[in-house]
């Protein structure tokens, strides 16, 4: 493991710790951010890691998160809706200040329809930088408490 | 006198020979009891005489000697590199020696207990022959070994010498045809899987059938439907030498109480239907379907297809895993769609399906277990992108399940990955084809980036009983023992031991490079080893964790065996 890492982990358990104290205040959602989909020609293009939390209290979506070891400086987070695995529209988005460690912060406002959707597992949130503009890192915000469930099963 | 297994072997060392030959490099003679019809359908527990052991494909061992409450206590016996080149075998023990497939057609014997070499195979490819493709297995069957090799021969071994006994050519390697997995031999008709067939030709795709004394071609089975032959119209109106893909890159299963063969067909290529020419609805076949064959010609008894209009590389090619659930016989399977299938292996109905990893191709199965692709996958034009899990790593890819006999759980090692996939614009014409489409990987959302699982399932109820997951891939099928064991390995190195009941790991042991083949288990003279292989090179299941998780690394080097067992003293 490389002492980034080991940092990041640290740094992971606190904000863990801390969105545990935040979801006394509504339902929580995290998930490790991974690459945006890579291959061969954009590989060199794509690094870091990282991980996102987010709270839901009443309509509004805190977002928190931290990241290191990205291609290029972060420029914003963005949300977007669509089923898990699959790419959907941006409806929100807030900056990200810092180079390509750090850890980002901010509020969104979801209407009734977007909260459903985030209680679906249908929302994601992207890491964009400077030599990213689709993005580098991304997650979706899965419930705590998610299981995986038969996708047929769900659409029948 | 008589003589424990090792004694024999140490004798036959004492008088040393080498053989020269074509292709061929000998150091000594291994005798050993010739494996017959009897012994390949009921194997002693100490030996491990095909794929994956048993004709039904359990990949159980009933040996016992190494148990939960023991296993911390394994230790390395010996080792051996192996030839470069991609590495995915399944080592065969017959009365205490081991048969080793290498890559580039190298087959070598080994005292099982010691690792001495007894004689060694080196066959001699033709310089623009694609070598160095993995051969998953090689075949026993009445004192030879049987070999597919990559210049398209079948090919027999002395098993005693490493000689040849007979080769017999149905391929053309030049179009591209090759070999990765090995012959199954029933009832001395040697059948023989073949891939490469994603190229535009009038051969088309098929697998053949040998005599095993003379090598002698007794059938040829194609795996295209071909115009104007029943299911020859799922193709719409493309001849049949553009009729791509349909590789049998998988050995099959056999009841020979049925007497019959089951052997999974690859995908249509290219992958992307508007690449073909063809949509969603026109089905293929006999891609991505099971085949129920009999043995001594031929001829296909049914067939079931699990993924028409193939799509997205779903590859239901895999294992086949034969499995009697009281009076009913059935049969398992699983590509890279993630489904685990359950049809009637007596007449090919559907029975069931599960989702095992987070999928959403498929919006529905419907009660004779035909699916229905999500609806941009179904309009996706050439060029088109769609975003899909899981991917072309599966699911579920070579790496084979094992039926854990004793409680009636299938172990089933699982790849957590999805993609973006675009079809390309391909010509029609002969010569042309290929695989022929983009893809871009990512993590399978849910997994917080565990790429690897591993998930037991009731074969009856359908039930997932435990799974576990972690960040490195799973790259070897799973080996189940009566000591209540399981063993897989992965890209992180690790070789572990697990309680099958539970997932609970109970052992690992940190190898040179990634662990990747099959495990087996064997018996000499009382002591139980367990053997895995180090290797490298592959398709997808190694290609998505190069770019997903880049995080997990080893060295480009390190091919080699591995057998471990319990200290002499506790064994």
């Amino acid at each position: 493991m490389r002492a980034r890492d080991l940092i990041l982990g640290a740094a992971v358990g606190g904000l863990i710790a801390v969105s545990g104290a935040w979801a006394q205040g509504g339902k929580t959602y995290g998930e490790k951010l991974g690459f945006m989909p890579v291959s061969d020609v954009n590989k060199s293009m794509i690094g870091g890691t990282g991980d996102v939390q987010a709270t839901l209290d009443g309509s509004t979506l805190t977002v928190t998160g931290e990241y290191s070891g990205l291609m290029g400086e972060p420029t914003m987070v963005s949300l977007h809706e669509a089923p898990m695995g699959m790419a959907g529209p941006k409806f929100g988005e807030f900056a990200v200040d810092g180079g390509t460690d750090g850890t980002f912060e901010g509020t969104v406002e979801l209407s009734d329809e977007q909260i459903q959707k985030l209680d679906n597992n249908e929302v994601y949130v992207v890491v964009n930088t400077e030599r990213n503009e689709d993005g580098e890192l991304r997650a979706w915000l899965v419930a705590d408490d998610y299981e995986m469930t038969p996708w047929m099963a769900s659409t029948n | 006198m008589l003589l424990s297994k090792g004694d024999r072997i140490a004798a036959l060392l004492a008088s040393v020979a080498i053989i020269g030959g074509a292709g061929a490099a000998l150091a000594q003679d291994a005798q050993s009891a010739p494996v017959d019809v009897e012994t390949l359908a009921n194997p002693d527990p100490a030996d491990w005489l095909m794929w994956r052991r048993t004709y039904d494909a359990h990949a159980f061992s009933p040996l016992d000697q190494i148990t939960r409450e023991n296993v911390q206590d394994l230790e390395l016996v010996w080792s051996w590199a192996m030839e470069p080149g991609t590495n995915q075998p399944t080592p065969l023990v017959h009365d205490g020696i081991m048969y080793l497939p290498n890559p580039g057609d190298v087959v070598q014997a080994f005292d099982a207990a010691n690792g001495d070499l007894l004689w060694e195979y080196r066959r001699e490819l033709p310089e623009d022959a694609r070598a160095g493709d993995t051969a998953r297995n090689i075949a026993l069957y009445d004192g030879k070994i049987y070999l597919s090799a990559d210049d398209g021969y079948v090919v027999a071994l002395n098993a005693e010498s490493g000689a040849v006994e007979w080769e017999v050519l149905r391929a053309d390697y030049k179009k591209g045809y090759r070999n990765t997995t090995g012959p199954v031999v029933i009832d001395g008709v040697v059948i023989a899987q073949l891939n490469g067939c994603d190229k535009f030709y009038e051969d088309g795709c098929y697998f053949t059938a040998h005599d095993a004394q003379s090598g002698e071609e007794l059938w040829r089975t194609s795996t295209v439907a071909r115009p104007g032959e029943p299911g020859g119209d799922t193709w719409g109106d493309l001849p049949y030498e553009l009729r791509g893909g349909n590789d049998t890159w998988i050995a099959g299963s056999y009841d020979p109480e049925l007497d019959l063969y089951f052997v999974g067909v690859a995908q249509p290529k290219p992958w992307v239907p508007a690449s073909r020419g063809l949509t969603t609805e026109d089905d293929a076949l006999y891609s991505n379907s099971t085949l129920a064959v009999r043995p001594q010609t031929g001829e296909i008894e049914w067939y079931f297809q699990h993924s028409p209009g193939e799509a997205l590389d779903f590859d239901d090619v895999y294992e086949r895993v034969l499995i009697d659930l009281g009076d009913q016989k059935t049969v398992f399977t699983m590509g890279k769609s993630g489904i685990l299938w359950k049809l009637d292996r007596e007449t090919g109905e559907y029975l069931d399906h599960v989702e095992t990893v987070f999928q959403n191709h498929w919006v529905a199965i419907d009660e004779n277990g035909r699916p229905t692709y999500r609806e941009d996958i179904r309009n996706a034009q050439v060029g088109e992108k769609v975003s899909v899990c899981p991917s072309t790593a599966g699911g579920k890819d070579w790496q084979a399940m094992s039926y854990y006999e004793p409680s009636n759980i299938l172990l089933i090692p699982l790849t957590q990955a999805c993609m973006e996939i675009s079809g390309r614009e391909v010509e029609l014409v002969v010569g042309s084809g290929g695989s022929q489409a983009d893809r871009w990987w990512f993590e399978m959302p849910g997994t917080d980036g565990n790429m690897g699982k591993i998930a037991a399932y009731n074969p009856e109820t359908m039930e997932e009983l435990w799974s576990t997951q972690q960040r490195a891939s799973y790259l070897t099928g799973i080996l189940s023992t009566a000591g209540g064991l399981g063993f897989i390995g992965d890209l992180d190195r690790y070789f572990t031991a697990f309680d099958v009941e539970s997932g609970e790991e109970l052992w690992k042991t940190r190898l040179t490079t990634s662990v990747q083949g099959y495990p087996i288990s064997f018996e000499v003279d009382g002591r139980q080893y367990v053997a895995i292989t180090t290797g490298l090179g592959g398709g997808s299941p190694r290609n998505v964790p190069r770019l997903v998780t880049p995080d997990i690394v080893h060295p480009s080097t390190g091919n080699a065996v591995y057998v471990f067992a319990l200290p002499e003293d506790d064994a």
